[in-house]
């Protein structure tokens, strides 16, 4: 019985290997590191709130047709601890945004680098620019 | 070109800075500044020459074998993750139940986590997760600040003995007591649904935690934790976190339920 339980324990422990923390909540549960996703808008508005900012964004398409998308990052308080404050990102800025986009596929992601174009500031979500999760 | 270049240095810089960044007027006077800054190597600050002061702000060290990861892209301390971590895997052999409950927790990619729902931490859990906690020692009671959930806990330090029947709760109740250099704290009552680490290794009413806070000097602390729970471990097992004074920092608020929109993004 002791060596069922140690064998169903390591396996619990490979499945594990492929999960991906979050401080909050499991990245794995919400987005997908296979679908990178890039593009390039203005922001529409910030919400500078816990559990995670969010920032949003109008983005236009080839044809013209306008999309808003929702991007989140760390949560405010871990933002400012590492250099940024609630007017880094404004309303009106535009900007390139890298990431990775959500499992349901509504028009959300996770913002993983943000480039205020207007400056050339590169932000990031937490503290290492642009590795994996 | 260049001044996208200057600017993206300035904020490389930036994010280079630490959660010290904030309050630098407002310094930890518990800590000795040598050459403009705090000497987190300086010996212990103690109360009135007997137990030593384990007052301050603490932040849990990074994992120094973890890699950035998360929606946050930091490295997450290292029982943050897995309590387990480390034994060889298996070595902490879980009884039937709770390695069922373990398994369903993985196999739901996280998504059943009580921080996912803003629900707490849990002890001793929150004494890893990756947000500052401040300590306040008087004599006969230590309080721990959470800012996590801006959350808090008690320990008594008067004698008490623990609770008969204790209310279920997500912090347990904890009793204290000095022996020597170190806070022995007991904390039994919890609730039989906490997640001990993100992997959401599972506990039951039974649960037993013992920690023992040391402060080895002014900028360290450890917190060398002791599972004891025989209805969802064969043995008890151990681990220390070690966590770094923020000497200059403090406290922000965090209302999770003020902006938590991720469950409702989950498939």
């Amino acid at each position: 019985m002791k060596r069922l339980l140690i064998a169903c324990s390591t396996a619990a422990i490979g499945v594990a290997s492929t999960l991906h923390i979050s401080a909050h909540h499991s990245f794995t549960a919400e987005y997908d590191i296979k679908k990178p996703i890039s593009m390039t808008g203005t922001v529409t508005s910030v919400e500078w709130q816990n559990p995670h900012t969010w920032f949003y964004i109008d983005v236009k398409d080839d044809a013209g047709n306008v999309t808003n998308w929702g991007m989140e990052l760390a949560s405010p308080n871990l933002l400012v601890r590492n250099g940024w404050t609630k007017s880094t990102l404004k309303t009106g800025d535009l900007v390139d945004v890298e990431g990775y986009g959500a499992k349901n596929g509504k028009n959300i992601g996770n913002a993983r680098t943000i480039v205020i174009k207007a400056t050339g500031q590169r932000l990031v979500a937490g503290s290492s620019a642009g590795s994996a999760p | 070109m260049r001044i996208a270049s200057a600017a993206a240095a300035t904020i490389s810089l930036a994010l280079a800075m630490h959660a010290s960044a904030q309050w630098q007027k407002v310094p930890d006077k518990n800590v000795p500044i040598e050459a403009g800054k705090p000497n987190l190597a300086a010996r212990a600050p103690r109360v009135n020459r007997s137990t030593p002061d384990l007052s301050g702000v603490w932040f849990p060290d990074p994992d120094p074998n973890g890699k950035p990861g998360g929606l946050e892209q930091i490295v997450f301390p290292r029982y943050f993750v897995n309590v387990t971590a480390d034994y060889q895997p298996g070595a902490v052999v879980l009884q039937p139940e709770a390695d069922a409950t373990f398994k369903k927790r993985l196999a739901s990619e996280g998504k059943d986590q009580p921080a996912a729902y803003c629900k707490p931490d849990g002890a001793p859990a929150i004494n890893s997760a990756p947000l500052p906690f401040k300590i306040v020692q008087t004599p006969k009671l230590v309080m721990i600040l959470y800012e996590s959930n801006t959350d808090f806990r008690q320990i008594f330090l008067d004698g008490r003995k623990p609770v008969e029947d204790p209310l279920p709760r997500w912090m347990g109740y904890s009793t204290g007591r000095w022996d020597g250099d170190t806070l022995v704290v007991d904390t039994v009552g919890f609730v039989d649904h906490l997640w001990l680490d993100a992997m959401g290794h599972p506990n039951t009413s039974q649960l037993h935690v013992v920690e023992r806070f040391r402060r080895p000097d002014a900028g360290h602390l450890t917190i060398e934790t002791t599972i004891d729970d025989p209805g969802a471990y064969v043995k008890p097992f151990t681990y220390t976190q070690p966590l770094t004074l923020q000497p200059d920092s403090d406290l922000l608020e965090y209302y999770c339920t003020e902006n938590e929109k991720d469950v409702q993004h989950y498939q």
